[in-house]
């Protein structure tokens, strides 16, 4: 696993404690909280692992932060914990976009497999930012010239039509393409169109 | 005035007419001689109207008719029959109405003539007195033998003189059953010397008692009754004990029916009152079982892993044990308060009723950003009282202050307090911070069915009152220095 760590936010600190104690047993480090503000004070959006937090707490429901944290730009996967009778809250958590729920109290093996799923949701999710903000990087390397260019290769147009378009020789069309390619690292035209419509997506 | 030269000088005259009483002289054959003044204004005669009359002239028939004849019977016989001895006769005025008189006839002789002398005193006005007496009392008689109340009295050894038709009618037998028998023995054999000893002290000090007392009827049921009893004394000294017997079995009875009434209301109150509070509770238990679940699976996990030390497991361990302790504490609160029908009273610290029952409310007040802050008095005598239906009072009152407070952001804590602040009470107040209840409805705060609250029943606070006021308590309202409501709920103190 990553560098993750695995935030708590329950009301009670028995229930903080003892799933701090459950995660510790398995070796993923956590961090808890048992009040909310304490918790959005310290939140970085650079936080990477994964929330378990407690839908029912005083002041402020688990529903209210995750809609602050959604505000705030937050990717951390949410993972509600419920209680007994409060399935229509972790509905609509989930309508709102939480990763999963677990009713209280629940078994370990409930608690760790979420956890772990919820844990590599979020690397992959950081490695696929990493790798966007990579192309980014080598897009932003591009000359202005270079950018018509690539852009009108994704569209799919061929060199000579590109040569017309832009009143350019196809010689030095085709020396730009060599530049494009080799900023970009890449070695064929199809990686580079996917780099490149990632980027627009 | 005529003249009755023989017999009567100027003298003489004047004093018969300064006489208050009538004076009339008759000679030996019954003719008036003499008539004073009084005797005109008594008879509406003048005197000359009368003189030489047959005095049978002023009385009635059948007197008047027989008057010769007493006279003849007293001149033959000497039998006195009037003369000297005086009697209560009738009397005729000139208009014909008649009316009594106290007469005392006397026998004169003078210078040869006999003749007798009569002195009439009107005694209308003390007949018509006697009347009356004789009225009152029988009235006074009506008013004790009709009473709807039981009524004897007795003398002061207890025995009973009258008895009047409700007593009788009380009893199951007839009045002339219980004269003379001793009160004390109407009662139940072992209710006697209570009786005995409560006569004996109204004999001796005076005063009066009330007291329960059972009857046996003749029917085998058995009466429970307060006998209210009064020495009635004269100069000091007791006379008589009059007693009124009042029947209270069906006053118990409907008592106890009362009691049964509000037993069932009380307890679906709570009822409803644990049904609104369900979830709060549940999430109360479910906490502490969620941790419990958690620090067993990591004990597990830390055992199986084998680099855990068993003093690394000491910790876990015991938070289990005290999360299990906790989720134990509001069941045991909610099994007192679900329970159903009649609990004993017993011999209780408000301090533990208190403890008891919090975590039933913990969780609301806590979602509610509110805190419970106890303040519990240490040394406090203990009260008499059902557990379950104080613990109702206490919830009820801390529920109406979060909900009180829910919104007011201006403190967040609530304060409950045990103290012996009134001298014959041990007091639970319930102090919140809420924005406190405006002045009309302070007023009828107490009364059924009166509420502020959309979902409200009214009966919470009612409920609560008629608890408290069973228990010989006082459950009473006021602002406290926060602008919040304080309620302080007062139980008699058992030392």
């Amino acid at each position: 696993m990553s560098d993750g760590l695995v935030y708590i936010l329950d009301d009670e600190e028995a229930v903080c404690d003892s799933v701090t104690l459950l995660l510790k047993s398995v070796r993923l480090p956590a961090r808890s909280f048992s009040d909310p503000d304490a918790f959005l004070a310290d939140w970085r959006a650079d936080w990477r692992g994964c929330l378990l937090l407690d839908v029912r707490m005083p002041r402020m429901s688990g529903l209210d932060v995750q809609r602050l944290l959604r505000e705030r730009g937050n990717r951390l996967p949410i993972i509600f914990m419920t209680g007994h009778g409060d399935v229509p809250m972790a509905v609509e958590a989930m309508r709102a976009g939480a990763f999963d729920f677990l009713q209280k109290p629940f078994h370990d093996e409930d608690l760790l497999s979420r956890v772990r799923r919820a844990l590599s949701s979020d690397a992959k999710q950081a490695e696929a930012g990493r790798q966007r903000a990579d192309i980014e990087r080598r897009y932003a390397a591009l000359t202005p010239r270079e950018r018509e260019i690539a852009q009108r290769l994704v569209d799919g147009h061929a060199n000579k039509v590109i040569a017309i378009e832009l009143g350019l020789s196809e010689r030095t069309v085709e020396l730009h393409r060599a530049h494009i390619m080799q900023k970009m690292d890449v070695r064929a035209l199809g990686p580079l169109v996917q780099m490149l419509l990632s980027l627009r997506g | 005035m005529a003249s009755y030269p023989s017999i009567a000088d100027d003298p003489l005259r004047a004093l018969l007419d300064a006489a208050v009483d009538a004076i009339v002289l008759i000679d030996a054959q019954g003719l008036v001689v003499g008539f004073n003044r009084s005797a005109e204004q008594l008879f509406g005669y003048r005197a000359a109207e009368v003189h030489g009359c047959n005095v049978s002239m002023l009385m009635p028939q059948p007197y008047r008719g027989e008057h010769d004849a007493y006279i003849d019977r007293y001149a033959h016989t000497g039998e006195r029959r009037i003369i000297g001895i005086g009697r209560e006769v009738v009397a005729q005025r000139k208009d014909g109405s008649t009316f009594p008189i106290d007469l005392s006839v006397g026998e004169f002789s003078n210078a040869g003539v006999r003749g007798y002398v009569g002195i009439l005193r009107d005694i209308s006005e003390r007949k018509r007195h006697e009347a009356m007496l004789r009225q009152n009392g029988e009235e006074l008689r009506r008013i004790f033998e009709y009473a709807p109340t039981a009524m004897t009295t007795t003398d002061l050894e207890g025995h009973i003189l009258r008895a009047n038709r409700a007593c009788a009618e009380l009893l199951g037998c007839r009045i002339e059953e219980l004269v003379g028998k001793r009160h004390s023995d109407l009662v139940h054999a072992e209710d006697r010397p209570r009786l005995l000893a409560a006569y004996a002290q109204l004999r001796e000090e005076g005063g009066e008692f009330r007291q329960e007392f059972r009857y046996p009827r003749r029917d085998g049921t058995e009466m429970q009754a307060l006998l209210y009893s009064a020495a009635v004394a004269d100069d000091g000294r007791q006379q008589m004990i009059i007693s009124e017997l009042v029947d209270r079995s069906a006053l118990l009875a409907a008592n106890r029916e009362a009691e049964a009434l509000r037993g069932r209301l009380t307890h679906a109150a709570r009822v409803g009152q644990l049904g609104e509070m369900v979830s709060g509770i549940a999430h109360e238990v479910n906490q502490p079982l969620t941790a419990i679940a958690n620090y067993a699976h990591a004990c597990r996990r830390l055992l199986q892993s084998g680099d855990a030390t068993p003093a690394d497991l000491i910790a876990p361990l015991e938070k289990i044990a005290t999360q299990a302790e906790r989720a134990g504490q509001v069941i045991r609160g909610l099994r007192t308060l679900a329970r159903r029908g009649e609990t004993p009273r017993q011999t209780l610290q408000v301090n533990q009723l208190v403890r008891e029952v919090l975590p039933l409310i913990e969780f609301d007040a806590r979602q509610a950003g509110i805190r419970l802050r106890m303040q519990l008095a240490t040394g406090l005598p203990p009260v008499h009282c059902d557990e379950v239906q104080i613990q109702q009072v206490v919830l009820n009152l801390v529920r109406n202050a979060v909900e009180a407070m829910n919104g007011a952001r201006s403190s967040d804590v609530i304060d409950i307090v045990t103290s012996t602040q009134e001298p014959r009470f041990v007091e639970i107040v319930v102090m919140d911070s809420g924005p406190g209840i405006a002045p009309e409805a302070a007023d009828r705060l107490f009364e059924p069915f009166y509420t502020t609250k959309p979902q409200g029943m009214g009966l919470g606070l009612s409920i609560c009152q008629s608890i408290a006021i069973a228990h010989g308590g006082e459950l009473s309202y006021y602002v406290n220095e926060r602008a919040g409501a304080t309620f302080a709920l007062r139980l008699p103190r058992l030392d």
